[in-house]
């Protein structure tokens, strides 16, 4: 059964859109009475921060900002997100983000789980000078979070990565692990000394 | 204070002085006391600002009232996204929630959200409410596509798709945005998915070393050695193919091949069967010629044939209560006990 080639999808104006969006729903449905919403196409000129103290609206229809390449795009077997932390609450709201934004972008999620904390503990001098029996104790905990997605396509894995790591809260950590699926190449699919019939077989050039 | 002190000592050397010298000096000195005294105060009595010389004094505006917190002012129905439409730190005017963080006082309850630090300083999701991300999402699928439905279970995945290659990334806040590990590749295919014969596959298999796991049938490449990721993955596909090229290639010293390097055991040519045949040879010695025939013939006895098999298992496979008790029917089938 032949696999459909899967077009590469550009992300243009990634944070542009996503701004837009949340923009149009709020502002444009509010002030703007006098200017139609979806006639007229401006360029983004203004920060968000700034239509907000201002408030002008900016009409935000993406114009044709999705661009179709010819590369096939990568599978991923599997895309694993592993969250590191200080605090457990912030990570319990940051894997609620993660799964719901999975679900909406119709990503399948595999296991989503919770690996055991690790704790660092030093036992330091109280003193800057001598005092041997009198010590002060800190301890650092790493709470971890792991998101595991399968069978995503490499667009939908820009997307969803681009969008999870702009969104991450301070004092948090993160570590991609994907698992590209690939073809075996065409020149590991038969030895190249079954061509060359008169080489000897101390002359070889590996091929690249 | 070093100036009031200093008047002090002033006026009382003064008064010192006209006892000795008379009384119009007595005057005429504490003039002089009182007179610098008096300078010295008038200039340091700017209203406690300091001199702008010719800039003029600084102009503030007076501040103004603050009007109504935005939570008073909220519909029931409002567009959350608009009042917190990215991350933003905690403004206890604009969420109209009762919220308290803190540790109580004695008695009491932890502090409400006016002022307060602990708030801010938590990393806050008011602006991803499942609102928000919904529209996000709406925002984003246009870039996402869609996986293709024929590669629904692992199984076909890696029938078309044999080799796996795994890369992290990482983030991180930071002095350096950059992560060094995030240069490493690991390269993994099945051995069986190669385009291999039998001599190839040993070959291969003894060229890769520890980076073959036998029990899984998998290859595992890992590149470190160059600094950024595309190159540590061209050099993990040139290994690969290097050693696919390697293997199909029979050298002139691969003849001298001895048992010791021998993957598995082979029965054939091995001390078990020269034992077994002879034994069997000296079963049957009575009226029957010695040769090749009668090797060949011993040899296509299915109790020798149980044997070789018994014994391969053994081998290869390792003692297991199956394989000893096949071994040991074998045995006895063959010498008729």
């Amino acid at each position: 059964m032949a696999v459909p080639m899967i077009l590469g999808r550009n992300i243009h104006s990634f944070a542009r859109i996503v701004l837009g969006a949340s923009q149009s729903g709020s502002i444009g449905l509010n002030t703007c009475r006098n200017r139609g919403i979806y006639t007229t196409l401006r360029p983004f000129r203004l920060t968000l921060s700034a239509c907000l103290h201002t408030g002008t609206v900016v009409s935000s229809q993406p114009s044709s900002t999705v661009t179709v390449t010819e590369e096939p795009d990568t599978l991923y077997q599997k895309v694993s997100v592993l969250v590191k932390g200080h605090d457990k609450a912030v990570l319990d709201s940051y894997e609620f983000f993660a799964t719901l934004t999975a679900k909406e972008l119709g990503v399948t999620l595999g296991k989503v789980f919770e690996p055991p904390k690790n704790i660092e503990r030093l036992t330091l001098l109280k003193s800057v000078h001598i005092f041997n029996k009198h010590r002060v104790q800190y301890e650092m905990r790493t709470h971890y979070r792991c998101i595991e997605l399968c069978h995503v396509t490499g667009s939908t894995a820009q997307v969803y990565l681009e969008y999870i790591q702009r969104n991450l809260p301070e004092g948090v950590a993160m570590e991609v692990t994907k698992t590209a699926m690939e073809r075996i190449p065409e020149h590991i699919l038969k030895p190249m000394w079954k061509d060359l019939p008169t080489d000897p077989p101390t002359e070889e050039k590996p091929n690249q | 204070m070093a100036a009031h002190t200093l008047n002090i000592y002033m006026l009382s050397l003064g008064r010192m002085h006209c006892h000795i010298y008379g009384r119009n000096v007595h005057k005429a000195l504490n003039r002089a006391t009182y007179a610098t005294a008096l300078s010295t105060n008038n200039s340091s009595l700017n209203k406690g600002f300091p001199d702008r010389g010719s800039r003029g004094p600084i102009i503030r505006r007076p501040r103004r009232e603050e009007g109504e917190p935005r939570k008073d002012k909220m519909p029931v129905d409002q567009d959350w996204t608009a009042v917190y439409p990215t991350a933003a730190p905690f403004r206890p005017g604009s969420v109209p929630l009762p919220v308290r963080m803190g540790f109580p006082v004695k008695r009491g309850v932890p502090p409400e959200k006016k002022g307060n630090l602990e708030l801010i300083k938590i990393p806050n999701f008011l602006h991803l409410t499942p609102t928000a991300i919904k529209k996000h999402c709406e925002a984003m699928k246009l870039f996402c596509t869609e996986w293709p439905s024929a590669l629904d279970t692992n199984v076909k995945c890696d029938e078309h798709f044999p080799i796996k290659i795994e890369c992290k990334d990482y983030v991180s806040a930071g002095t350096s945005i950059r992560n060094p590990s995030a240069r490493i590749v690991n390269l993994r295919v099945k051995l069986s998915s190669l385009n291999l014969d039998d001599h190839a596959g040993k070959k291969m298999a003894k060229l890769l070393g520890e980076r073959y796991y036998k029990e899984t049938d998998i290859i595992t490449i890992i590149t470190d050695s160059c600094p950024v990721r595309q190159q540590n993955y061209d050099y993990a596909m040139y290994l690969l193919t290097v050693l696919y090229h390697e293997s199909w290639k029979t050298e002139a010293w691969e003849s001298e091949k001895t048992v010791a390097d021998m993957e598995e055991y082979s029965w054939e040519d091995s001390p078990s069967q020269k034992n077994a045949l002879s034994t069997l040879v000296r079963m049957q010695i009575a009226g029957e010629v010695e040769g090749d025939a009668v090797r060949d013939k011993l040899l296509g006895r299915p109790e020798v044939q149980e044997y070789r098999e018994s014994v391969i298992r053994l081998m290869n496979e390792g003692e297991s209560e199956s394989s000893i008790l096949q071994y040991r029917e074998a045995v006895k089938k063959l010498l008729k006990l």
